[in-house]
């Protein structure tokens, strides 16, 4: 490639050139070196774009934080890393039975409780709640022994003295 | 000067291709010295693209997080970086994509937000600072403007994030003649701002 000013590097090559320093051809190198105004040209634009790159740079701010690797979990003891499995199981077993129990022992009632429900209820007749306050406030078993006695073996002439007879009465 | 560059990032390659291999064989030690080695990058790259500083590090925390469960399934190591960079740039859609939706909603409260924000109280540096690189990002954010989407990308990662060619068409699954067509694109439109060039000259020290 000539030297003189006429065929200096086109300023098309010069960007590719400045863009890719493999384009740079054997035959330009030798004319960059050979020509001053090639060569400020190329030097002008790489410049400009290093400071570009080094301002962008200051004006960048460092980071606060950096990046840390998270825990290695594949080097906890054993027994910490089946905790969490053996803790789940557990619940898992817990429910099992909960509903199991729950399933045998009435389905409609907790295990442990009365039988208590609207439909039992609903049952009680009126004059049966009746008979059953009487019963519960009948005489007690005391008194009860007591008329039994008098019935069973009372004195008649002590009746009779209460009571005389018509046939024994004088005035009749 | 070319040379010594390749020859440094062919190193690093390597020494990345290496732990990733490691990583992926289990090595929780291998996958930390990765993450120590590329974080900052990352952060970077993803800070670039939502100028936020708290969404950054939670996207790159995803990003690793996201990286760390699936290394098993890399195929080859030594492409550890671009498959890392990809995880961030999907990352960094899904961000834009919420934020996108989260818009939708909030047009009313950020105009509110916008009109009461106070100016700074004091010009101490960090303020200048703050000014400083805020205008920057502002000057940035124009002259990406007027590059395509697929442009855009292209030349922040090639040019901001520095990554290669292959790397890029890799990240975005294209084709590395697709990448450099782009690329030419967004180059020779910044070639063409002079306003932005100029811009970035003054910053010189």
């Amino acid at each position: 490639m000539r030297t003189d000013a006429v065929d200096h590097i086109p300023e098309n090559r010069i960007i590719r050139i400045v863009a890719d320093s493999t384009e740079l051809t054997p035959e330009e190198k030798a004319h960059l070196d050979q020509c001053g105004h090639c060569r400020n040209m190329l030097a002008d634009l790489e410049g400009d774009l290093h400071q570009l790159r080094r301002q962008a740079a200051q004006a960048a701010p460092a980071p606060e934080r950096r990046f840390v690797l998270p825990v290695d979990r594949s080097r906890q003891h054993p027994w910490r890393r089946w905790r969490w499995g053996w803790t789940a199981l557990g619940t898992a077993a817990s429910a099992a039975l909960l509903i199991l129990f729950l399933q045998v022992g009435g389905g409609d009632r907790l295990p442990g409780l009365p039988p208590t429900g609207p439909t039992e209820a609903a049952w009680v007749d009126p004059e049966m709640e009746e008979v059953n306050r009487l019963a519960e406030n009948a005489l007690p078993e005391a008194y009860l022994a007591l008329s039994e006695g008098l019935e069973g073996g009372y004195d008649e002439g002590f009746i009779d003295f209460l009571i005389p007879p018509l046939d024994s009465d004088p005035v009749s | 000067m070319v040379a010594t560059s390749s020859s440094h990032n062919s190193d690093r390659d390597s020494d990345i291709g290496r732990l990733a291999a490691e990583a992926r064989d289990g090595s929780r030690f291998a996958f930390q010295q990765l993450a120590t080695q590329l974080e900052p990058r990352v952060f970077r790259m993803i800070y670039y693209r939502t100028r936020s500083r708290e969404d950054a590090e939670d996207i790159c925390q995803e990003v690793f997080l996201t990286a760390f469960r699936s290394i098993r399934k890399l195929k080859q190591p030594e492409r550890f970086e671009s498959w890392l960079f990809r995880i961030a740039v999907n990352r960094v859609k899904d961000y834009h994509r919420r934020q996108k939706f989260r818009s939708l909603f909030s047009v009313l409260h950020d105009t509110d937000s916008e009109d009461n924000a106070e100016p700074p109280a004091e010009r101490s540096p960090g303020t200048i600072d703050a000014i400083v690189h805020k205008e920057f990002w502002q000057k940035v954010q124009t002259m990406l403007g007027q590059l395509s989407k697929m442009e855009r990308e292209v030349f922040s990662l090639r040019f901001l994030d520095d990554l290669g060619i292959k790397e890029i068409a890799e990240i975005l699954s294209k084709s590395e003649s697709t990448v450099k067509t782009h690329l030419y694109r967004a180059l020779g439109k910044f070639k063409n701002d002079a306003a932005f060039r100029a811009f970035i000259k003054e910053a010189r020290p």
